[in-house]
């Protein structure tokens, strides 16, 4: 019976499969998502977006509203951030909450993590604030489907410049 | 020598690059080759952009209005530092999106952000900041990257360069026959990354 034998396969499939696992643990893309993923859930989240369910944030009640002018008025002991807008549902008041996200990368899980950190200057953690808010309907951890394009993109990009790379002997 | 794109109508337009004029000479006829090229071009358009730098003087400040908009104070900007980023979705799609023989084009599949960008380069509706294309100097840095892929094919020795290296193997792995196009099945693999990115949500 006539037999083909292959040389050097298994190095060949291991380079080959060296370019994918590079792209997908690549530091530099891996620090792309996530800082291009927390970037996107604060400036949308401020602009009054609630990405996870592709709508705009649950209004405001007119007494909370009436507050908020108030604490922009400067007459409150609140300190407003500057561009919290009292009759809009942004989940700003002084941008503590949102200022505080941060990324974290675990690249043997292939895992990264958004999310609050720290304690705000009323004592309260901001991932208290955080649950407490999604009890109450206002959600914002998480990701449209263009933000999920936008992600997938990052790594197509990431491949594409490793093409060249790799083989290079 | 650069490279400007080209208006089809006020919500569409394109870049197209010869890639046997962006190099000055014979070109590797392969997938993976315009596919590496092409993103070089999108990193080189993109970092130029961000960086509030245009192929031709430009306004270099927003309007009022838009500086005093929510969306614009969302997005952390600042009156003089024009980039054309706010969420980042223009430019970030911004995409090799046909590559064939020695022409690669960049544009978008999604008509909202290529009629975004047609009205940003053009000047339709805003004001012109034309960001859609190649200078002399960049051109020349694009030449120097690929300058060991493009030595192998102007000097009529195909089969070495390292795209070729991986096509070689891409055809032994799906075990193509010598006349079958490799760089079809690697084009494939590309596309579907692409697909899986535009299909679901």
């Amino acid at each position: 019976m006539a037999r083909a034998k292959i040389k050097n396969l298994k190095s060949v499939i291991k380079n080959m499969e060296k370019v994918f696992e590079s792209t997908k643990e690549s530091k530099r893309a891996l620090d792309d998502v996530g800082e291009f993923i927390t970037d996107r859930i604060v400036k949308e989240t401020r602009k009054g977006k609630d990405l996870v369910n592709e709508t705009r944030q649950l209004p405001l009640s007119d007494g909370y509203k009436k507050w908020r002018r108030k604490v922009k008025s400067g007459d409150s002991s609140v300190e407003p951030s500057p561009i919290m807008r009292p009759n809009v549902s942004h989940l700003t008041l002084t941008g503590e909450l949102l200022d505080s996200l941060k990324y974290s990368i675990k690249k043997s899980k292939g895992l990264i993590t958004i999310e609050p950190t720290g304690k705000r200057e009323d004592g309260k953690s901001n991932a208290n604030v955080a649950t407490d808010l999604a009890n109450r309907g206002r959600v914002f951890l998480g990701l449209d489907k263009r933000g999920v394009k936008r992600v997938r993109r990052l790594f197509l990009d990431e491949l594409r410049r490793n093409i060249n790379k790799f083989f290079k002997k | 020598m650069s490279f400007r794109a080209t208006k089809k109508s006020k919500d569409e337009s394109y870049l197209d690059i010869d890639l046997k004029e962006l190099f000055g000479g014979k070109v590797p006829d392969n997938s993976s080759f315009r596919q590496a090229v092409g993103q070089e071009i999108l990193d080189t358009i993109k970092n130029r952009t961000l960086s509030g730098k245009f192929l031709a003087p430009a306004k270099g400040s927003y309007s009022e209005e838009y500086v005093e908009s929510l969306e614009f104070q969302a997005a952390g900007k600042s009156e003089n530092d024009v980039n054309l980023k706010q969420t980042g979705d223009m430019l970030g799609f911004m995409d090799v999106v046909k590559e064939t023989g020695s022409n690669i084009r960049i544009g978008w599949s999604d008509s909202e952000d290529q009629a975004k960008a047609t009205n940003h380069n053009f000047g339709i509706t805003v004001p012109k900041r034309e960001f859609m294309g190649l200078t002399g100097k960049e051109i020349d840095r694009i030449r120097s990257k690929f300058k060991d892929e493009l030595e192998i094919v102007q000097s009529d020795e195909p089969g070495k360069t390292s795209v070729d290296k991986l096509s070689s193997f891409v055809r032994g792995e799906f075990g193509l026959g010598g006349d079958q196009s490799s760089e079809s099945v690697f084009a494939s693999l590309l596309s579907g990354l692409r697909e899986a990115g535009d299909g679901e949500g």
